[in-house]
C-alpha cells in the first residue's frame, strides 16, 4: 500500500447555466510514496488546484476518494499543509504572528517561549528575520510566500500542497525561493504535491510529473519519471540532456495532447459542458461554478 | 499637502466667523427681548454655564455637565449592550447563509422603525423612564451593527476560512483570531453609525421622559424661554458627537488591514 492515494477521484461542479453538472476531470488515480516530490502539470482549467484542494479535505471529490497512510481524507487536517498561490496570509497579522498561529495549532500544549523560539527558527529559516513585525501588505510577492512557506513546515506536516505557489513573484526571485523551498522539504522529508503550469519548475524540482489533458472531463494521462540527480542547480540543467527531452516532451503534450475532446474510448464531454465552455474562457465557468458549489 | 491644509484651515475659519458676523448682525436689527439671541448673547451663556457645570440645585436646575454626562451615561450603556447583542447575533447570522435569510424579512422590516416609537411599550411594560430610554438608545443602536457585522463575516475571504480549518482551530480560536478581525472593519463602521444614531436618539427620548439629560435640558430651557441655552446644548450636542465619532474613527484606522 502507498502513501498517498488518489483513488480514482472524479469531481463534478454544478452548471453555471442550464442546470446538469460539468465534469472538471475524471477518474485520476495515482500514488505518491512518502518524501515523494509529485507536480501535476495542466493547463488552466483543468481542475489540478480542485484536486489539491481535494487531497487538503477543503472539496469533496464526487466519486473516488484519497487515503493518507490507510485512512481516507474526509475534511482538512494539521497533517497536510497548504501553501497558496495567492498567499492567504492573515492581512491582519504581522510575519511573526502568521506563523505563530500554525505553530501554536499544531503545539498547543507548548509554553509560549517555546512556541516563539519555535517561529523565530522559521522566520530566520526563510531570511524573514527582521521582518518579523511587518504585516504582509509590506511585504513584497517573494517575501510573502516565504512566510506561506515558513508556516506550512512550521507544523512539520506529513504532506505538502502547493497550490502553484511560484506563480505571483517575479522571474528573478521565483528561483531562489524554489531553492529554499527544496532546502527545506530535504530537510523535512516531508511527501509534496504541487500544481503549476510551470513546465520548467516541475522538472526543476519534482521526482514525478504528472500530467493532465485540459478540462472540463480533463484526465491524467502520464506520470512521467525525472530521472536527474539531486541536487539540481538551473545552470548544469540546462544543457543536460535528459532535461532537455523532459521538458520538450511536456510542453509537446501540453501543445498538442492536452486538447480536450473526446478520448480514445469515444468517452465525450458532456452536453452541457461545451454548451457551457463555449460562452467563454473555461477556466472562468468553472472558477463560477466552483464559487457557486 | 500642508499648503492646501493651511489654505482649508483658513477658509473654515472665514466661513465661520462669517457666519457668526452674520448671526450677530441679524440679531442685533430684531427689536430687543424678541428674536434669536445673537452669538454674544450665546456666548455669555456659554461662559456662565461653563464656570459651574456641575452644579446641582434640585430637579429643574442642574449644570450643563451633569445633564450631558447622564445622557452619556445612558448612550454608554445602552449601546454596548446592544453593540453587544448585535456582534453575536451578526456572526451567527453571517456564518449561516440559511439562518440570514431567514431573519434578514423581520431585521429589514425592523430597521426602519424610529426607535423612540418604542417607547410607549418600553414604558408600559418596565415602567421605568430612564430604563426606557437606555432601551431606545439600545434599539437605535443595534440594526446598523448587527447588519454590517453580518455583511462583515458573510463575506470574509474564504482563504483565511479555509486556513483557520487546516490549522483545526477551536471554534472560540477560529472566532477570535481569524473571524472577528477578518470582520472587524465592517463592524466597527457598523459601530460608528450606531453611536451616531443613538447619540441623536437620545435627545428626543429625554425630551419625553424628562428628569434629567440633554434632551431635557434643552426641552427644560425652551419652557424657560432662554433661547441663549438651547443654542449652546445644540452647540454641545455637535460636539460631543464629534468626539464619539472620532474615537470610532481611530479604533477603525487601528483595526483597518488591506489586502
Amino acid at each position: 500500500m502507498s502513501y498517498l492515494e488518489i483513488d480514482h477521484v472524479t469531481k463534478l461542479f454544478p452548471a453555471v447555466e442550464g442546470g446538469g453538472e460539468v465534469c472538471v476531470f475524471r477518474d485520476v488515480n495515482f500514488k505518491i510514496e512518502q518524501g515523494e516530490f509529485v507536480t501535476m502539470v495542466g493547463h488552466s482549467g483543468c481542475g489540478k488546484s480542485t484536486l489539491l484542494n481535494i487531497i487538503a479535505g477543503l472539496e469533496r471529490p464526487s466519486a473516488g476518494g484519497v487515503v493518507l497512510e490507510g485512512r481516507e481524507i474526509r475534511r482538512p487536517g494539521m497533517d497536510r499543509m497548504v501553501v497558496f498561490q495567492n498567499f492567504s496570509l492573515m492581512p491582519w497579522m504581522t510575519v511573526f504572528d502568521n506563523i505563530r498561529l500554525a505553530v501554536r495549532a499544531a503545539h498547543s500544549d507548548w509554553h509560549r517561549t517555546a512556541i516563539d523560539q519555535f517561529v523565530q527558527r522559521y522566520v530566520d529559516m526563510v531570511g524573514l528575520g527582521g521582518a518579523e513585525r511587518k504585516r504582509p501588505a509590506a511585504l513584497s510577492g517573494g517575501m510573502r510566500q516565504r512566510v506561506g512557506l515558513a508556516r506550512a513546515f512550521s507544523t512539520e506536516p506529513k504532506v505538502l500542497l502547493l497550490d502553484e505557489p511560484f506563480a505571483q513573484i517575479d522571474a528573478l526571485t521565483r528561483g531562489v525561493i524554489q531553492d529554499e523551498l527544496v532546502r527545506m522539504w530535504t530537510a523535512s522529508r516531508s511527501t509534496v504535491f504541487m500544481v503549476t503550469h510551470d513546465v520548467d519548475e516541475a522538472i526543476m524540482l519534482s521526482d514525478r510529473i504528472a500530467l493532465m489533458t485540459s478540462g472540463p472531463d480533463a484526465r491524467l494521462t502520464e506520470l512521467v519519471d525525472v530521472k536527474l540527480s539531486r541536487p539540481r542547480s538551473r545552470a548544469a540543467l540546462i544543457d543536460e540532456p535528459e532535461y532537455v527531452r523532459l521538458r520538450a516532451h511536456i510542453l509537446r503534450f501540453l501543445v498538442e495532447g492536452a486538447r480536450s475532446g473526446p478520448d480514445e474510448y469515444g468517452r465525450g464531454i458532456p452536453a452541457n459542458a461545451i454548451e457551457t465552455t463555449r460562452r467563454g474562457d473555461p477556466t472562468a465557468v468553472l472558477a463560477r461554478a466552483a464559487s457557486q458549489a | 499637502m500642508r499648503r492646501d491644509r493651511l489654505r482649508v484651515i483658513g477658509f473654515s475659519a472665514l466661513l465661520g466667523l462669517g457666519c457668526l458676523l452674520l448671526w450677530q448682525a441679524l440679531a442685533s436689527v430684531q427689536p430687543a427681548g424678541r428674536g434669536v439671541p445673537g452669538p454674544l448673547a450665546v456666548g455669555a451663556t456659554a461662559v456662565h454655564m461653563l464656570a459651574n457645570p456641575f452644579y446641582n440645585n434640585g430637579p429643574n436646575d442642574k449644570g450643563i455637565g451633569l445633564q450631558l454626562a447622564a445622557s452619556l451615561g445612558r448612550l454608554g450603556i445602552g449601546w454596548i449592550v446592544a453593540s453587544l447583542v448585535a456582534i453575536t447575533g451578526g456572526v451567527v447570522l453571517g456564518l449561516s447563509p440559511t439562518l440570514y435569510r431567514a431573519v434578514n424579512p423581520y431585521v429589514q422590516v425592523l430597521k426602519p422603525v424610529s426607535p423612540l416609537a418604542w417607547m410607549p411599550l418600553f414604558l408600559y411594560t418596565i415602567k421605568d423612564s430612564s430604563q426606557s430610554a437606555i432601551l431606545v438608545i439600545f434599539m437605535s443602536s443595534l440594526w446598523p451593527t448587527l447588519a454590517n457585522t453580518a455583511f462583515g463575516v458573510a463575506t470574509i475571504n474564504r482563504d483565511y476560512l479555509n486556513v483557520a480549518a487546516i490549522l483545526q482551530l477551536s471554534w472560540w480560536r477560529r472566532l477570535v483570531t481569524v473571524i472577528l478581525p477578518a470582520a472587524a472593519p465592517a463592524i466597527v463602521a457598523g459601530l460608528r453609525i450606531s453611536i451616531g444614531s443613538a447619540w441623536v436618539a437620545i435627545v428626543a427620548a429625554e425630551m419625553l421622559i424628562g428628569g434629567t439629560g440633554i434632551g431635557y435640558f434643552v426641552w427644560n430651557e425652551w419652557n424657560n424661554l432662554a433661547l441663549t441655552s438651547v443654542i449652546f446644548a445644540i452647540l454641545a450636542i455637535g460636539l460631543i458627537g464629534v468626539l464619539l465619532d472620532a474615537g470610532l474613527g481611530r479604533l477603525s484606522r487601528r483595526l483597518a488591514y488591506t489586502e
